[in-house]
């Protein structure tokens, strides 16, 4: 098929330009033929002359010979006289000369004259011939008769003028027919010529106009585009390169405006987030009210009660107390919620997956419900329809997701029933919890709300029922979070059915940047802790360290092993302080957390046992108390103090600090004993090394076999002598290839010059005990 | 004696404000929502309202528009005590008719004396 090709604006210019050029071509090629013509014309002009000429002088020849011929023959009658050889060679030669002009006329003869030529030409060969007889023949009078010579004479000449003017008439058509077509070509030219400049002048004028064209269409376009009019489509006119750029303009501002409403799109959802978050903001503050206007106008009460009426009633005191605390409560519940609800939005909420066996949870909640559920005269009841498959979730989020939405049906419902009905679909490996109630149920528009964050129902129902209107907003995430799905029906009247869908197996998913280092590290311990799960007891490589735990407090105690063992530490046990000691003697625990407040031996009395035995010294101690006894118990030896309920973020960076297993390095000191020794010795366990010690130079060379020693402090009383020997002893051992440990004098006086110039030691390896505590911490780092 | 009526439901808030306004000398009268409250003001007409605006069956709003539109309770003065502390809130329940506006938790002393300027305009108006 023929596709006409793109009339594009260089095609029409290299159109417009080899017209031209073909016509300026053209133009030349006839001006070319007519010169030629006219050069014709004029040639036949000058041989129309020459013909002319040579006519008239074969005439005069002719006429001439004639005469001669006439005279001859007139002197051969009369005197009979002979011609003489050089007459007769004359005469001759007039006649070769006569015939040599009248050939020169040939070139002359047309086809017209060519007849007429031809005749004169033969009537002058016979008349040449007998002039020639009449030379030869004239010494023996031989000669042709003058009558018949003179006749062809006449001929002749009457040939040559009918030749003459049959020549004239031949030039002069001949002449007439040139002239016609010189004419004829000039007028071709002319035409040509005006034929290209008209053409050249309508090529410019049609291409600068529909350039112009395109241009300005393309110009109001951009002008109305760039005006903001994005919707606008330039018209594409010609399939040309203006013509593309119109189509790219068009696709530009295409483009413009799918991002500029895309912009606006995101924009529109910007001030969404912000509608809500205000909203958020004027609920919060408004929950947030409710509770604290009745802790601070009861708190008023009272203490107006008290010091202007100066009557406490007790009994009436105790009730508003205990609604403030109640208040107070529902504060904090409230609090809780929103930060966990923030915690979800920020992307800030890890899920630690482990393997867990749901029903035991379930089963569990039960214990934990069964007096709220009595309270409003509900039965709770578990149902599982087939054998349900240990899940990989988060159990702590799948217990309080389960909690919340018992407690949430307990509250609204009231003598009747709720059922847990657990089951496990194979199809597509999801665990299926059902939690429905016999309560007062919801209404469609209720049910659309239901997981809105602080929407309940009614405002009234979260005055009759309490909550904070949070709790289902936050199990919907936690769902979400565990990669299932949550849904809700319900009958006014009837009751509500919770349904959450659970995988069996949830896909682990990390992202990084969305948990800050600290969640990273507790994650990685998470993974540490559940490899060595396996292990347990046999494999105590893996284990961090051994931690001693003295509390009397079953409940905390337990807390703590449970904590303990999440961060990969051995735990060990003492119910009381004398335990304790006997255990921490015998097993060296690498850490002890010890309560202060214990009956019979208390915390206090226990530390300062532990360390005063030399046995015991060493082992950091992290005291544990509701009072802040923080300065104090610092000053008597421990370690750190951790304010109690635990906080196992900031237990789990205590232990780590203290760690034995994450220390500087053993440190030995050689010195006497003495309460300076001791307060080097707690200084240096303090700033986590481990200490060894050696009264003299064989006890120090022993304690160094036993253990790589990383630096050496000597002094404290030691006799200079016994520091030469130990020095001596050390270079000995560096030389022997032992690494050259760093080794630090410690004395309460300035060394004399004297002891400086035997010991040779560079000044700043020498520590004064006197400043220790203070100064000189940082040389030990 | 003067006579409040105290429109809350909530039971703690509600038990507090009684025995707090009942300390300071006045006759406190009290409904859980609005359409007991109007009930009540039919019965017997108190001398001031202090409405809580978020209440079940009729809210505060629109129970003080009610009594705006009785030319018995046209006068009736009327404190809004909620905890939305929102500026346009303050004018949502001046909108509504109330003639002041006091935010949760209460500040006591002041709630005293906005009820004691509006009882004396009442009596300046000789109402």
């Amino acid at each position: 098929m023929f596709t006409p090709p793109r009339l594009t604006l260089r095609l029409r210019l290299s159109i417009s330009i080899i017209a031209i050029v073909a016509l300026f071509t053209l133009t030349n090629i006839t001006y070319q033929v007519s010169s030629e013509n006219r050069n014709l014309r004029l040639d036949n002009l000058q041989n129309a002359v020459a013909s002319q000429l040579g006519i008239v002088s074969i005439r005069q020849l002719l006429e001439n010979q004639q005469k001669q011929i006439l005279v001859l023959d007139a002197l051969k009658n009369s005197e009979g006289e002979n011609l003489t050889r050089q007459e007769n060679d004359k005469g001759l030669e007039g006649l070769i000369s006569l015939q040599a002009e009248i050939m020169r006329l040939e070139p002359f003869v047309f086809s017209e004259t060519a007849e007429s030529y031809n005749s004169l030409i033969e009537n002058y060969k016979s008349l040449n011939q007998d002039w020639r007889q009449f030379y030869v023949g004239y010494n023996e009078r031989r000669t042709p008769t003058i009558k018949k010579v003179e006749k062809k004479f006449n001929t002749t000449m009457k040939l040559l003028s009918e030749f003459e003017s049959i020549e004239i008439v031949a030039t002069e058509q001949q002449t007439l027919n040139l002239q016609r077509t010189v004419r004829f070509t000039d007028r071709i030219t002319l035409a040509i010529y005006l034929f290209t400049i008209a053409l050249t002048v309508s090529l410019g004028y049609l291409l600068i106009r529909y350039t112009n064209r395109s241009l300005n269409e393309l110009n109001k376009g951009t002008v109305r585009i760039g005006g903001g009019d994005l919707k606008y489509h330039i018209p594409v006119n010609n399939d040309d390169e203006i013509g593309d750029l119109t189509i790219a303009f068009n696709q530009m501002s295409d483009k413009l405006s799918n991002a500029m409403a895309q912009v606006q799109q995101s924009k529109e959802k910007a001030d969404q987030a912000n509608r809500s978050k205000t909203n958020f903001l004027a609920n919060m503050s408004h929950e947030l009210r409710t509770p604290l206007n009745a802790i601070i106008g009861y708190s008023e009460m009272i203490i107006e009660d008290y010091r202007e009426e100066n009557s406490l009633d007790e009994a009436q005191a105790v009730e508003d107390l205990q609604r403030i605390l109640s208040s107070g409560r529902h504060l904090l519940q409230l609090i809780n919620d929103v930060l966990d609800l923030a915690k979800i939005e920020s992307g800030n909420m890890t899920v630690f997956n482990e393997t867990f066996d749901s029903v035991d949870i379930i089963e569990e909640l039960l214990t934990t419900m069964a007096p709220i559920a009595k309270k409003s005269g509900n039965v709770i009841v578990l149902e599982k329809s087939n054998h349900i498959p240990k899940l990989y979730n988060d159990a702590v989020k799948f217990r309080q997701l389960l909690l919340n939405l018992l407690s949430n049906a307990c509250k609204f419902t009231e003598k009747g029933k709720i059922t847990i009905l657990a089951s496990y679909n194979e199809k597509n490996n999801h665990a299926v919890f059902h939690v429905s109630d016999t309560g007062i149920g919801m209404t469609p528009s209720q049910i659309e709300l239901v997981f809105k964050a602080f929407v309940q129902a009614d405002s009234s129902t979260s005055k009759k029922y309490g909550g904070t209107g949070l709790g289902l907003a936050i199990c919907k995430q936690f769902v979400e979070l565990m990669q299932g799905s949550m849904d809700v029906t319900s009958a006014e009247g009837k009751g509500t059915t919770f349904t959450v869908l659970l995988p069996t197996k949830a896909v682990s998913q990390v992202k990084k940047d969305a948990i800050p280092s600290e969640n990273q590290q507790e994650l990685s311990l998470d993974i540490t802790h559940s490899t060595s799960v396996n292990n347990d007891d046999e494999n105590n490589a893996n284990s961090l360290g051994r931690v001693l735990v003295i509390d009397d407090d079953q409940a905390a105690r337990q807390l703590l092993l449970r904590h303990l063992e999440k961060e990969g530490y051995r735990a060990i046990e003492a119910d009381n302080a004398k335990d304790g000691i006997k255990i921490a003697n015998e097993q060296q625990p690498d850490l002890i957390l010890l309560d202060l407040m214990m009956p019979n031996i208390d915390g206090w009395t226990a530390l300062s046992v532990l360390k005063e035995s030399d046995n015991t010294r060493h082992i950091p101690v992290i005291l544990q108390s509701m009072l802040d006894e923080k300065t104090l118990g610092l000053d008597l030896g421990a370690a750190e103090f951790l304010p109690k309920p635990v906080d196992r973020q900031r237990m789990a960076t205590t232990l780590r600090h203290l760690n034995p297993q994450e220390r500087r390095g053993v440190a030995l000191l050689i010195s006497p004993e003495s309460d300076a020794r001791d307060l080097l010795l707690e200084e240096l366990a303090d700033e986590a090394w481990q200490c060894m010690t050696a009264i003299t130079c064989t006890q120090a060379e022993e304690r160094m076999q036993q253990k790589s020693v990383d630096i050496i402090f000597i002094g404290l009383g030691i006799e200079t002598e016994t520091v030469i020997d130990i020095l001596a002893m050390l270079s000995a051992q560096q030389k022997s290839g032992v690494p050259i440990t760093p080794i630090y004098i410690v004395s309460e006086t300035p060394l004399s010059k004297e002891q400086s110039r035997r010991l040779d030691l560079p000044a700043d390896q020498i520590i004064f005990s006197i400043s220790l505590k203070k100064n000189n911490r940082q040389t030990l780092y | 004696m003067i006579q409040l009526l105290l429109v809350e439901d909530n039971e703690m808030n509600r038990d507090m404000l009684t025995r707090r306004l009942e300390r300071k000398g006045f006759d406190i009268v009290a409904a859980g929502d609005g359409e007991q409250a109007l009930a009540m003001i039919e019965e017997s007409m108190p001398d001031l309202v202090l409405m809580d605006m978020n209440l079940p069956i009729k809210n505060g709003w629109a129970t003080c528009q009610e009594l705006r539109k009785n030319p018995r309770t046209e006068k009736l003065p009327v404190i809004a005590l909620t905890a939305h502390a929102m500026a346009e809130d303050k004018q949502k329940a001046l909108d509504a008719g109330c003639d002041d506006y006091t935010t949760k938790p209460i500040d006591f002393p002041l709630l005293i004396q906005k009820i004691e300027n509006l009882l004396s305009k009442k009596t300046e108006l000789g109402v």
